[in-house]
């Protein structure tokens, strides 16, 4: 896993769709990495609206605290996550979209979220442990 | 109008005690894509179901003591949080002209717009219901800084028609879906009856459908 880390911000986020990217972008520029991953997971559509009906939306910050904890996992070698991270060790070089892919489906099965609603925030997850180094990454 | 009957469906979990409508989408496409709001599905896409048509003419008297219903598999194409927009899959097809999707853009205030959902539906009431209105405003609505297209139509909405389509008999066009009413200060309020006060008006926000062309 370690081929990530010569993967910048802008090469993750290429390959989101395109209605995902330029959110995403936005919200990196206005807020930075980590609160646009926060942002992204615990929007609710337009403030002083009240979206009525349908399912009552999660807490966003134990949720956002549950994501780290389960992208962690996948990401420095957990067991639970061992099936899913052979599949990407077979991709080289890597293929951006097929990361995010695996990761978001992954993650999603796990958390009980659509894995279309964590492609961006992986993305941005991925980049970030890139810049860090994985051994870093997992250090912490 | 018949048209409504068949692309305009509820939609729902499945649970232990049966289906759990949750609000309205509507057929955009011939392979059974459908539009809603994020809200309506949730981040959790398991056990979701749209209910396949129960009448096909909308002029038929909808029987309200007939709880049975086809629902059909459902999967999430598509979710944008900021947008409260939904793409979902159904194993379903649709063989039939579908109406294009549009904008707010393409309409002017006043013009009048025509609303098909299911108001009732979290209350286990499926009632295929017409509204008409018009156009009293174009507003831009922030969310997390983006802000986004959106139209007031000058009606009282309920909550099971979060993903209502709205049609314009004009242009023959989808150009937007219903999201919800204005509330200025929401959390904290107080509920009579199971119903919030602060809905209770006749400022109801729709978002424009050109934001689903950038989801399919």
């Amino acid at each position: 896993m370690e081929t990530i880390q010569n993967i910048n911000l802008e090469d993750w986020v290429s390959e989101l769709k395109t209605y995902q990217k330029k959110t995403i972008e936005i919200l990196i520029a206005e807020y930075g990495e980590e609160e646009a991953v926060e942002k992204w997971l615990s929007a609710n559509g337009p403030k002083d609206n009240i979206p009525f009906g349908g399912v009552q939306s999660n807490d966003s910050k134990p949720f956002l605290d549950r994501f780290k904890t389960e992208f962690k996992k996948f990401i420095c070698n957990h067991p639970d996550y061992e099936e899913e991270r052979e599949k990407l060790n077979m991709e080289s070089p890597v293929v951006k979209a097929i990361w995010i892919s695996v990761i978001s489906a992954a993650l999603g099965a796990v958390l009980g979220f659509a894995a279309t609603l964590l492609a961006p925030v992986v993305a941005i997850m991925l980049s970030i442990v890139g810049k860090m180094g994985i051994s870093a990454y997992c250090a912490n | 109008m018949n048209i409504f009957t068949q692309i305009v469906v509820a939609i729902g979990k499945i649970t232990p005690n049966g289906v759990n409508m949750l609000g309205t989408g509507f057929i955009i496409s011939n392979d059974g894509k459908i539009a809603t709001t994020k809200h309506v599905v949730g981040s959790d896409p398991a056990n979701l179901v749209i209910l396949a048509p129960h009448i096909t003419d909308i002029n038929a008297y909808q029987d309200t003591s007939d709880t049975s219903c086809t629902p059909v598999q459902t999967t999430v194409l598509e979710m944008d949080p900021i947008k409260d927009l939904c793409i979902l899959k159904a194993d379903i097809t649709f063989s039939g002209t579908l109406p294009q999707l549009g904008s707010f853009d393409e309409v002017n205030v006043g013009d009048k717009v025509g609303i098909f959902g299911y108001p009732h539906c979290v209350a286990g009431r499926r009632v295929l219901t017409y509204q008409e209105t018009e156009i009293g405003a174009k507003v831009l609505l922030e969310s997390s800084s983006i802000k986004s297209k959106h139209a007031v139509i000058n009606t009282q909405a309920r909550p099971g028609q979060s993903g209502a389509i709205i049609f314009s008999p004009r242009l023959s066009k989808v150009i937007g879906v219903l999201v919800g009413a204005y509330a200025p200060n929401q959390g904290g309020g107080i509920s009579l009856g199971g119903i919030n006060p602060q809905e209770l008006h006749q400022t109801t926000h729709c978002i424009s459908a050109e934001y689903i062309n950038e989801m399919i």
